[in-house]
Parts: structure tokens; sequence; C-alpha cells
């Protein structure tokens, strides 16, 4: 099959997908509050769906691997931390931590900067050794995810559980607004690298070749970072961290494209990030009575995948 | 030398966190023995000290031996996916064999602690792994795949609050009767001493054991079994105390290089010292609240680890 | 013309290039010999941009090459390191269509589609041209790869270390393709060599780098010598003439 082809099928399943989601049990005089709560979460899902399917290939692409996504660096641990912080250092009740709206884009624009922040210097100190900046990445997770905890804990060690659940987001409290703001934002950053998509076909020869073809592979490099920082942090206050997703996604779109072209190879990545995902929150609404979240389930089946990925024998 | 310093650090140590807690004991109690002061020492304060000890010292050695075995400097049961399968195996032990008390969940938290730990080798023995940093990596994303499947079955049983309870370590709980089974470790880290030398040879390769006549796969089951049964006994009495068993077996070899037998004790004592001291500030920060130790060591740790990794790329340059 | 005047490389302290300078003469091979840790390497590296010397300059045409933009220097100057792994599913023509990107940015016009063919042709690749570049050997990925160099049409090719890894008959293939490049095309080529035999047997001229600097520079002739290889190599080694070529024996 040709790839115009793969793609049509891809658009006509989110379609279909979509309709399952939004119509059922819809009648005249229900649709309004209906629709007022299913369209914003459908958004949300395609955003995050989109956003994640994107910056995973051109990372992947301009990092030279097959593992290692932007999630791996530990955006949900960001996340976590900046609440929490926003909660130690200004309360419960503050402009920043009450009001959604500006609660979303306050962690966003901090986690952008806190993750240019770390990958300049990270990158300043090491050079083009990725996997390090990548582990590096990880730890930092895990150390911000502990303080975050520590923080929770020193502001209250009897409500600390209850506090910890508050932490994290999730496509069932969405409102319009946020995904309004956080789809124009992704949808600048994803078109701010439309014009590289052929520079990201050279860039998958090596940092060397595409030098010597005339790309300039480390502002390409950087430009990807920017646009990944937006895309992901958008997607972790929408629905907290997916890890595997990104993974999946665009090694299947590999897969799945018989063309080279980045613009193919996104474009497939893009549509079934939101595909799965979407399918994803439909199962664990219809079928599991919300009886496990959908990041876990696509941890779950994205982490099987990984370690497939991992026993055909790839490169690392 | 050093030692030395580290063995009175510890006993001068331990014997004050002895005094520290919400009801004052001091030596006046004791030597008049006022006997519900005493009762307190032995019901909750000796227990402690000894938990903070073993897990100390256990964790410590079980991070000295898969660093040797996996010959990676950078893996240990929290980043081979050893903690996050115990984690799996005590929930399933909780969920389905509740009836059975802490022989199912010794069971199968150590039996889970060991297929995860032994699909994590093969994993990376399987494929080849370019770079040092790779390792790790691939052992934290393994974790987060069973921490997913935890999860999981978490979600539908209603256990998710267990979970990520278990998740951050604690000795809050640890009292006379609840944490006996942690004693399980000291048999275990008494083979690992028996074998250390075995584990040195073992970390100069495959090849080079077998020349040796070592019986390679032999000494690699006994030492993940030994990490494997720890780490799942650490985990079910105290809970997860992320990085301790990777920094402190990278601190020793700093100083006193990579030779198992010699650095075995000065693991240990140092495992030990650096949780104690740990566990003496968790209780004292907000006293008379405590903060789970395993907060305080996963800040600690996951700071020195990065220094370790720096460290290692400016001397390599 | 390359000319590399007083260039300077220090990583942590160590210094890798000291104050080298030479002209690289055009239409001719230029093989940097050396024993390891000499510099040849970075060298190559910084000549072709991809290393940032710390001291110094490359000029092309009496022009720094740091004044060039991307895309006008990749259309004078291609280089070829020797690890190329490629991540992608491409096609031996795909691969070598990339030369043309400093040209059309990616769309191949009809005159680039000209270019790949006759690159192809060059190289006779017609057979494998429809192949998975990864499912070559090594010998035909390499040979692929100087395909995408030749459709680059540069006047200038660098390669390193480019019988890294290849076979006897591999090596041979090789040198004599840059030799062709060189004679019919009139190509300017620069490349790395460990092997002196290969370099002297193939080369027009040499430069002999020793701990970061230049030991002897010249034509094959002026650098082949008992005396100047002994003391760049530190071995004793002693060197025959057959049918009037240069071979040198270390062993």
């Amino acid at each position: 099959m040709r790839d115009s082809g793969k793609i049509a099928i891809l658009i006509a399943l989110l379609i279909g997908l979509s309709l399952v989601l939004v119509l059922p049990g819809l009648t005249p005089e229900n649709y309004e509050f209906f629709l007022g709560q299913r369209l914003p979460k459908l958004l949300a899902i395609i955003v995050t769906g989109g956003a994640i399917g994107y910056s995973a290939v051109l990372f992947q692409t301009v990092t030279h691997n097959r593992i290692l996504t932007p999630a791996t660096l530990g955006f949900d641990a960001m996340y976590l931390l900046i609440q929490a912080a926003l909660f130690f250092f200004l309360g419960g009740a503050s402009f920043l931590v009450a009001d959604r709206n500006a609660n979303f884009l306050v962690s966003v624009v901090v986690m952008v900067v806190l993750a240019l922040f770390l990958l300049r210097t990270v990158f300043g100190r090491s050079g083009h050794d990725l996997v390090f900046v990548v582990l590096v990445g990880t730890i930092f997770g895990q150390l911000f995810r502990t303080l975050a905890y520590f923080l929770l804990m020193i502001i209250s060690p009897s409500e600390f559980t209850s506090l910890q659940n508050k932490m994290f987001a999730s496509f069932s409290n969405i409102n319009t607004n946020i995904v309004l703001i956080a789809m124009v934002m992704c949808i600048a950053a994803a078109g701010w690298l439309l014009r590289d998509m052929r520079k990201f076909d050279v860039a998958g020869l090596g940092r060397e070749q595409s030098v010597s073809l005339g790309v300039d592979h480390d502002a390409l490099v950087k430009r990807t970072f920017i646009v990944s920082a937006i895309l992901v942090s958008a997607a972790t206050a929408l629905v907290g961290p997916i890890a595997f997703l990104g993974l999946m996604v665009a090694n299947l779109a590999r897969e799945i494209a018989t063309s080279y072209r980045h613009t193919v190879i996104t474009a497939i990545s893009v549509l079934l990030s939101s595909v799965m995902l979407l399918a994803g929150q439909l199962a664990v609404e219809r079928y599991m009575n919300f009886g496990t979240t959908v990041t876990v389930l696509i941890n779950f089946v994205g982490g099987v995948y990984f370690v497939i990925l991992l026993l055909r024998g790839n490169r690392l | 030398m050093r030692t030395i310093y580290a063995v009175i650090a510890l006993a001068v140590l331990s014997c004050a966190s002895l005094f520290i807690g919400n009801i004052p004991i001091t030596l006046n109690d004791l030597l008049s023995w006022s006997s519900d002061k005493v009762e307190v020492l032995f019901l909750t304060r000796f227990p402690r000290l000894a938990a903070v000890l073993i897990t100390g010292a256990g964790m410590s050695i079980c991070g000295l031996i898969m660093q040797h075995i996996t010959r990676n400097r950078f893996v240990s049961p929290t980043t081979g996916a050893s903690v996050n399968s115990a984690h799996f195996g005590l929930l399933v032990a909780t969920i389905f064999f509740s009836a059975y008390g802490y022989i199912s969940s010794l069971f199968f938290a150590a039996a889970f602690a060991m297929a995860g730990t032994f699909a994590f080798v093969f994993l990376i023995r399987k494929i080849k792994v370019r770079s040092l940093e790779m390792v790790p990596l691939l052992g934290i994303m393994l974790g987060i795949l069973i921490e997913a499947m935890a999860t999981f079955l978490a979600y539908r049983y209603n256990m998710v609050e267990s979970l990520s309870a278990w998740m951050i370590g604690s000795f809050t709980w640890i009292i006379s009767g609840r944490y006996e089974l942690l004693y399980l470790s000291v048999p275990m880290v008494l083979i690992a001493f028996i074998y250390a030398n075995k584990f040195t040879v073992a970390g100069m390769g495959e090849d080079v054991s077998l020349s040796l006549g070592l019986k390679y796969d032999q000494v690699v089951n006994i030492g993940l079994g030994i990490t494997s049964v720890v780490t799942a006994v650490v985990v079910i009495i105290v809970g997860a105390v992320p990085f301790l068993d990777l920094i402190v077996p990278n601190i020793v070899s700093l100083t006193k290089g990579d030779n198992l037998r010699r650095t075995i004790w000065d693991t240990a004592i140092f495992g030990a010292l650096f949780l104690l001291i740990c566990d003496i500030f968790s209780r004292l920060v907000i006293f008379p609240y405590e903060v789970p130790i395993g907060l305080t060591v996963g800040v600690i740790g996951s700071i020195t680890f990065l220094i370790l990794l720096f460290r290692r790329r400016a001397y390599e340059r | 013309m390359i000319e590399v005047r007083d260039i300077s490389k220090i990583y942590s302290s160590v210094t890798v290039l000291d104050g080298v300078s030479f002209r690289i003469a055009d239409r001719s091979i230029t093989s940097f010999v050396g024993p390891n840790g000499a510099g040849k390497t970075t060298l190559l590296g910084i000549i072709s941009r991809l290393i940032k010397p710390d001291g110094g300059e490359v000029l092309l045409d009496e022009k720094s090459i740091s004044e060039y933009g991307g895309s006008d220097l990749a259309k004078r100057i291609s280089i070829l390191k020797q690890s190329n792994f490629v991540n992608m599913r491409l096609t031996v023509r795909e691969l070598i269509g990339f030369g043309r990107f400093p040209h059309s940015g990616g769309r191949l016009t009809g005159e680039d589609k000209d270019m790949v063919e006759r690159a192809v042709e060059y190289l006779d690749l017609a057979e494998m041209a429809e192949k998975d570049i990864n499912e070559l050997s090594g010998g035909q990925r390499q040979r692929a790869f100087i395909g995408m160099i030749v459709a680059q049409d540069t006047d200038h090719i660098l390669l390193d270390e480019p019988l890294n890894s290849l076979d006897m008959r591999h090596s041979v293939e090789m040198m004599r393709i840059l030799r062709r490049l060189t004679d019919e095309l009139k190509k300017t080529v620069v490349l790395v060599l460990h092997d002196i035999n290969f370099a002297a047997r193939y080369s027009d001229r040499m430069v002999a780098l020793k701990n970061g600097k230049v030991a002897a520079l010249g034509s094959v002739d002026e650098v082949v010598r008992e005396d100047v290889l002994a003391s760049v190599f530190d071995v004793p080694l002693e060197i025959r003439e057959i049918d009037g070529k240069k071979i040198c024996i270390y062993y």
C-alpha cells in the first residue's frame, strides 16, 4: 500500500473513534451538556497524542536512536515538582494554585525553561553524547519527584497522601480554556519545525554527514529540543506521564512508512499516537469501567513493545 | 585507617539514635531502670536501629554485587528493575495470598525480584549495548514497565495507595515483632562475604572467569539470588530506599578500588553509617513528625548519582 | 585551494594539534599519516568544520571556511567519516540523492536526477540501486556513500580512514576509485590512512603528523624515506623499491 493510503486509513480511524467517544447517548435535550464535556476531552486527547507523536519522531532522528524519547527526560516529575513548589511557597489558596488556567500556563513555561536550562548545562559539559544526557535527565526526574514529595511531606505530614493524588493531571477534569491554550501552543511549536522536515531527512544520516551536506546540525538539535520541551510539557500538564507512548508510535511509524521522508513518518506518528490514546481512553471508559487509567494502560502496552524491540536486537 | 573512624562514628551515632523520639529517654532513666522507658527502648528504638543498620549494609552490598556481575558502575537493584519487581511481587502476594502472611509476601517478592533481575541481566547480555550509561537507562525503563504492570493490577483491586506507599521507604512503623524478617538479610550478606573473591573474578567478564576455572553461571546465579532476597526483604519491611545501593559502593570504590574482598567490609560499614545519618536527619527535620527515609535518601542519592556521572565525564577527558 | 594556517586544538589541557600549517595541492590525493594520537582525525575534522579549532583558521580559496554559509561550503567540501551506520530504511539511489541536498534542498530537479544516475553508473552501483543500504556488505555500503559524495559534486573530498573494516580486495577497490576521482574528475582528495604502503602507493602527496605537529610533508618520495618515517613512527624500518614503487617494511 502507498503511504498516502496508510495516512487515509489512520485519519478514518481517528474520525471513527472520535465519533464513538462523542456521539453515544446524545439527544436533542442533553447534547449541549454532553458535548461541552466530551469535546474538550476529545481535543485534549488528540492534542496530547499529536504532541507526543510529533516530538518523539524528530527527537529520535536528531539523537540517532530508537529507544530514547523526550518523555524519558523526566518531564512528569518536573510538573510534579512545580505543583508542589507552588503549593509550598504560595499556599493552596493562592491564585497560581487555585486558578487552573494560570496554573497550566505557569507550569508549562517553567517546565520549558527548566528543560532548556538542563539541556544547555548538560550539553555544554558533555558534547554530543545523548545517552548521557538522557540518563542525567532521568536521574534529575527522580530527584524532582522525591523533592516534590519531600515538600508535600513538610507542608503537612498528615495530608501527604491526599496532596500527592491531587498533583496529577488527568483527562477527566479537563477544561476548554486549557485545551485551547495547549492546542495553540503545540501548533505554533510544531509549525516552527515544518520547514525543517527535509533537513531531518538528512539529519538521519548522522551529524558528520549532515554537516558535510550543509545542514547546521547543532542548530537543528537545539530547535528540536525547544519544540520537544514545549510539546511534552503541554502533554504532561494535560494528562500526566505517558513514558512509552512516544517510543511506541515513533517506531511503529518508521515500520509502517515505506518512505524515509519525515513529512510522511511524522504524519503517521502523529495520527497513530492520537488514535492509540483515543482507543486507550475508550477501552478504559467502556470496557474497564475506569478500572485503570489510560496512562497505565498505554505504558503497559508500550512497555511490552519496548522489550520486544530490544529482543529483536536493535542497535543501541 | 578510615575504616576505624567509620566504625567509631557508627557506634557513637547508633547510641545517639536510641535517644531520639517522641518519648524522651535520658541516661538517668536507664540507670534507674525506669521500666516503661526501657520498654520503649526495646519495643521501638532497638528494632529501628537494627533495621537501619541491616538495610544500609544489606542494600549497599547488593549494589556492589550487581555492579560486578553486570560490569557496570551504575547498575544496582534500584536501576536494575529488582526493586520494582519486588513491589510487583509484594502486591500479588497481598492481593491473592494475604491469608498466608509474611511467608507469601517473602516468597512472591523474592521470586519476582529474582525474575525481574534475571530478565534484566539476560537483556543486557543479549543485546550488545554501546555505552555505559545505556545499561542503567534500560534498567530504569524496564522498571517503569514493571511498575506499570503493578499499577494496572493495583487499580483493579483498589491497592493504588498501598503501592505508592511501598515506593517510599520508611522506618516509622518498625517495632518489635514486625521487622524480624529483615534478619534474613544477615545470612545472605554472610554468603556474599564468602563469595567476595569469586564476584571479583566474575566482574572481569565471562571469558576471563572461564579461563580462570570459575563456574561463571553459578556465581552469577548466587549473586543475583542474594540481591533478590535482600531486596525483597527490605521492600517488604521498609519499602524502597532509592539509590542507596548505587552510591555507597561507588563512593567506597573511589577510595578503595574495586577488589571486592577488600571493599565489601567498607561498603557494609559505610552503607550502614550513611543510612543511619539519613535516618537521624529524617527524624529531626520536622520533629515531632518525621520524613520517610525513602525521600531523604532519594534526594541525597539522586544528587550524588548525578555528581558521580559528571565526575566520570570530567575524569575521562 | 585549501590552506591550513596555524591550527591548534586542545582537549582539556591535552594539546592535540599545535600550530599546524600547510597547503593542500588541488587535483591530487593527499594522505595524512602518523602514529595513533598524532591528531590526524582531529585535523581532518577541523578542515571539514566538524570540529572547531582553538586557534588558527582553515582557508578555502583565500577565505576562511567560517565565513562560508553552510550550503555554500557543502558545495565545495564533502566529508565521509569512518562509521556510517544509518538508522533509516534507504535505498542506495535515495542515499545518493542526498548528495544533491546542498544544491536543491531535498527536492530533486531533473538536473539533480541526472547527477544521481551518473554517480550510480560511475561507481557501478546500478545493480543494487534499489537495495536497502543496510542489506549491503561493508564494502558495498562504503561505495554507496562515495556515490553520494560524487553526486554532491564538490571539488574537495575528505575521508577519515576509508579503509577501516574493509578487506584487502575492497581496500584496493576503494583506493582505485579515489584515484579515478582525482585523475578523471579532477577532484582534490584528502584522507587519513593507517597503512603507510597504501598511502605511498596511491597518494600524490603526504603529510606526516607526530604529537600534533607536522613532522614531514611533501611528495611521496620526499616523505617515504627511512630516516623520516623511522622518526615519525618510532620503529626501525626499511624501504625497498619494487617496480618503481616504494614499499615500507617494518616488521
